[in-house]
């Protein structure tokens, strides 16, 4: 029922996905046709201006609740709105449950640069992540990573210089565990990121929503690049930008079955080798 | 149920969501102490209702009562005020 376009456009993504194959649910207010999708009927919408946390407590009922139940329901399901971001995170808490320990949920969303593309976490939910909760979801990543087409994905953490020592306290604190590891490039530029030298670029929500914003102020950023991966979520839930078209809502739908059967969030509790 | 056991209750999630190593002080503020957001709030009391309701014991605490919760006495106190109310 989200989206800047409402449920039309929505609904018209939903029925591109299907016909190439998807098995898509859709919840739906009683007077939406659906055009024959199978549909879980829901009693309210929250809207994008009301405060996620009482909007969800308010309206049991609400689409984005009964789809993140519906969701919930089977593990080989995944959650995909277009609607408040915040709303559609503290849905799938409420009905999914936290992964891994991670206190707040990080979004990692495709970057359209290098070969591949290169996955962001965290693209602007939490500003002052613990680098902890981060590092827990550097598997998760590195799958979706891998899922986008990179063989063995490289990690890199943004920061203002390649030194060691470079950088804020989070820099810092992700540089310095990553530092031995497999895959990890060490600290990355704007221009290295630009660059496509790592696969997965690690930073805060603040700094990451800033370069986010800049590539879409630019226009650097299309179709398949409207939708993000949510990490720390028992469960596989993307967030579609509030102006995705139905191209884009199709590719997110295609991206949260390909997520699903990599089995990306079992990746972030590190119960998958 | 006892006030003893819906403190315990409450402190127990409140340490599942927030992620404590320790129960917390009654006198914790939510959001200075222990950094807690209002989805953190939801999610404590929805877990609390769900394990309520396990027990026989059905309680639905309204958004006014939520929004008046600064510290965790607050949030057990209107938990043990909403068990205790006739139904």
């Amino acid at each position: 029922m989200g989206g800047d376009h409402g449920p039309d456009v929505v609904l018209a993504g939903a029925h591109r996905a299907a016909d190439s194959g998807a098995a898509v649910i859709v919840v739906a207010t009683d007077e939406v046709d659906t055009g024959g999708l199978p549909t879980v009927r829901c009693g309210s919408v929250i809207a994008m201006g009301e405060e996620p946390a009482m909007a969800l407590r308010r309206h049991p009922d609400a689409s984005i609740r009964v789809a993140a139940a519906t969701a919930a329901e089977h593990p080989g399901r995944a959650l995909l709105s277009a609607g408040s971001s915040g709303a559609t995170v503290g849905a799938a808490l409420l009905a999914m449950g936290r992964a891994g320990g991670i206190r707040r949920p990080v979004i990692a969303a495709r970057l359209p640069l290098g070969a591949h593309g290169v996955v962001l976490v965290d693209a602007g939910a939490d500003p002052d992540p613990d680098p902890a909760d981060l590092l827990r979801c550097v598997p998760a990543a590195r799958a979706y990573a891998t899922a986008l087409g990179a063989a063995t994905p490289t990690v890199g953490v943004l920061n203002v210089g390649h030194e060691p020592g470079k950088g804020n306290a989070v820099a810092r604190a992700l540089s310095d565990a990553l530092t031995g590891t497999p895959g990890f490039v060490g600290n990355v530029e704007p221009a290295h990121v630009l660059d496509g030298r790592a696969d997965v670029v690690l930073t805060d929500g603040f700094t990451g929503n800033i370069l986010l914003k800049t590539l879409e102020a630019r226009g650097a950023t299309g179709t398949g690049d409207r939708a993000a991966l949510v990490l720390g979520v028992a469960g596989t839930v993307l967030v579609a930008h509030g102006a995705a078209g139905s191209a884009d809502l199709a590719e997110a739908i295609s991206m949260a079955a390909r997520l699903t059967r990599a089995g990306t969030t079992t990746m972030i509790a590190g119960t998958t080798p | 149920m006892t006030g003893d056991e819906i403190t315990t209750l409450i402190c127990d999630h409140l340490q599942r969501v927030l992620a404590l190593d320790t129960a917390p002080a009654p006198g914790a503020s939510l959001s200075q102490d222990l950094h807690a957001d209002s989805l953190d709030l939801v999610e404590v009391i929805e877990g609390v209702e769900a394990d309520l309701g396990r027990r026989g014991v059905t309680v639905h605490l309204p958004e006014e009562s939520l929004r008046r919760v600064t510290t965790v006495a607050d949030a057990v106190a209107i938990v043990n005020e909403a068990v205790a109310a006739p139904r």
